[in-house]
This record gives structure tokens, C-alpha cells and sequence, in this order.
């Protein structure tokens, strides 16, 4: 094999990785989708009264088992991503609990709490998506 | 010093055998239509190739459904990802050598 045939089999495995790679990016529009209903969500939850916080968790829960389906229909899953999606809900879940807390103990109707607070639990789905945008 | 073309892998030196090892480098696993439509080859020469990449322990097949649908799996092994490394090591070896 020669410097030129090496070259030509070097560019044909670079073009299939990144063909693949651009149907792998389905995780960008679920992390992103994630972060704006995260958003609206959490402040929501800061304002609601009572009963009306398990309308944001009616929200949210049929968002993730939606996301497993749909995770399960795509034709393929990137390099790592199981265990990236994992850290990220991981983060996003102590996030989420520690707003939660905080709600809790400051009282709601805070408009800066909710907003630092919705904006911070966003923020794991948001460099998810960057993550996973650059990787593909 | 031995020339880098001794450490091509024999397996991925096919044309076809290195493009459907590249498509599954970077993915966990892929639908086999999208490996045969991204190789640009017939179901059965898709089929044969991997009977090759199997039988070398690169290639893992899994079947499965989604709904109703059958779907064929393709993922690499560890030992797949191995020697695509080495081999996509020794390719750029081969190109780099021929600069100097």
C-alpha cells in the first residue's frame, strides 16, 4: 500500500464515521427540548400553588418515558452516549432536588430564586446537548 | 524498523470491511439498513461482510424489534475497536512515512 491509497482509505472511513455521526445527533433536539421545558417547569413550580407543582411533574414525566421510546426507535446511538445521558439526568435530578429544597425552605413567589434556580437545573441538559452537538 | 504496512489488519484491509468498521467505530450500535446505506452495498454483501467481521470477533450482530419491525444491531467489540485503531494507526503511519 502507497502514501495515496492510504490517504483515499483514511478519507473513506472519515466520510462513513461522520454519515453516521449526523444520524447519531437525535440526542441534540431531546437534551434541547429537555433544558426549555426544565425551564418553564421549574419556574412554573416556584409560583404554583399546592396541588397545582404536580402539573410541572405531569409535564416532565411523560417527557422522559417519551424520550426512552424514542431513544429505542432511532436507527443509531453515538459512541458513549448511554453513559453521558446518565450523568447528565443524574445532574439534572440533584439539580432538580436541591431547587426543589431550596423552594421549600425560602418559600415561593421568589422571582430571582425561580429564575437562577430553573436556569441552573437547565443548565446539565444544555452542555448535554452542546456535548453531544459537537460530537456529531 | 519494519514498514507500518506489517501492522494493517488483514480483516479491515478490504475496502468494504473498513468502511462498515469506520461506520460503527462511532457508534454504540447501529441499524444495519443504515451501515448498508452508509457503505453503499447490498443486504447480502452487507451479510457476508459481517460474517467475515463476526467470525474475527470484531463485529457483534444483535437482533431485535421496535414494535412490530425486526431489527438487525451491528456494534463493534472491544477486539473490533482494537484493531481498527491499530490499523487506522498504520494507515496514517503509511501516509505520513511517504511525506518525509
Amino acid at each position: 500500500m502507497d502514501r495515496a491509497n492510504a490517504l483515499a482509505a483514511l478519507d473513506d472511513a472519515e466520510r462513513r464515521q461522520r454519515t453516521i455521526a449526523r444520524h447519531a445527533r437525535w440526542p441534540v433536539v431531546v437534551l434541547a427540548v429537555w433544558a426549555v421545558l426544565t425551564l418553564v417547569v421549574e419556574i412554573a413550580t416556584a409560583f404554583l400553588p399546592g396541588i397545582w407543582t404536580l402539573l410541572a411533574v405531569a409535564l416532565i414525566l411523560p417527557f422522559v418515558i417519551w424520550t426512552a421510546v424514542h431513544a429505542n426507535r432511532q436507527r443509531v446511538t453515538s459512541r458513549g452516549f448511554a453513559v453521558r445521558y446518565m450523568i447528565v439526568v443524574g445532574v439534572w435530578a440533584v439539580l432538580h432536588m436541591a431547587y426543589m429544597f431550596v423552594l421549600v425552605s425560602v418559600g415561593k413567589g421568589n422571582v430571582l430564586l425561580a429564575v437562577a434556580g430553573s436556569v441552573v437545573v437547565a443548565t446539565p441538559l444544555v452542555v448535554g446537548a452542546v456535548v453531544e452537538g459537537r460530537r456529531s | 524498523m519494519s514498514h507500518p504496512r506489517h501492522e494493517l489488519d488483514d480483516v479491515i484491509h478490504s475496502p468494504v470491511r473498513l468502511s462498515i468498521v469506520a461506520a460503527l467505530a462511532v457508534a454504540d450500535k447501529a441499524e444495519f439498513a443504515l451501515v448498508r446505506d452508509t457503505v453503499e452495498i447490498t443486504d447480502s454483501a452487507l451479510s457476508k461482510q459481517l460474517v467475515i467481521l463476526e467470525q474475527a470477533h470484531y463485529v457483534k450482530v444483535t437482533k431485535g424489534h421496535v414494535g412490530k419491525r425486526p431489527r438487525t444491531w451491528l456494534s463493534l467489540t472491544r477486539v473490533g475497536r482494537r484493531a481498527y485503531a491499530k490499523h487506522l494507526a498504520a494507515l496514517r503511519a503509511i501516509a505520513g512515512q511517504d511525506l518525509q
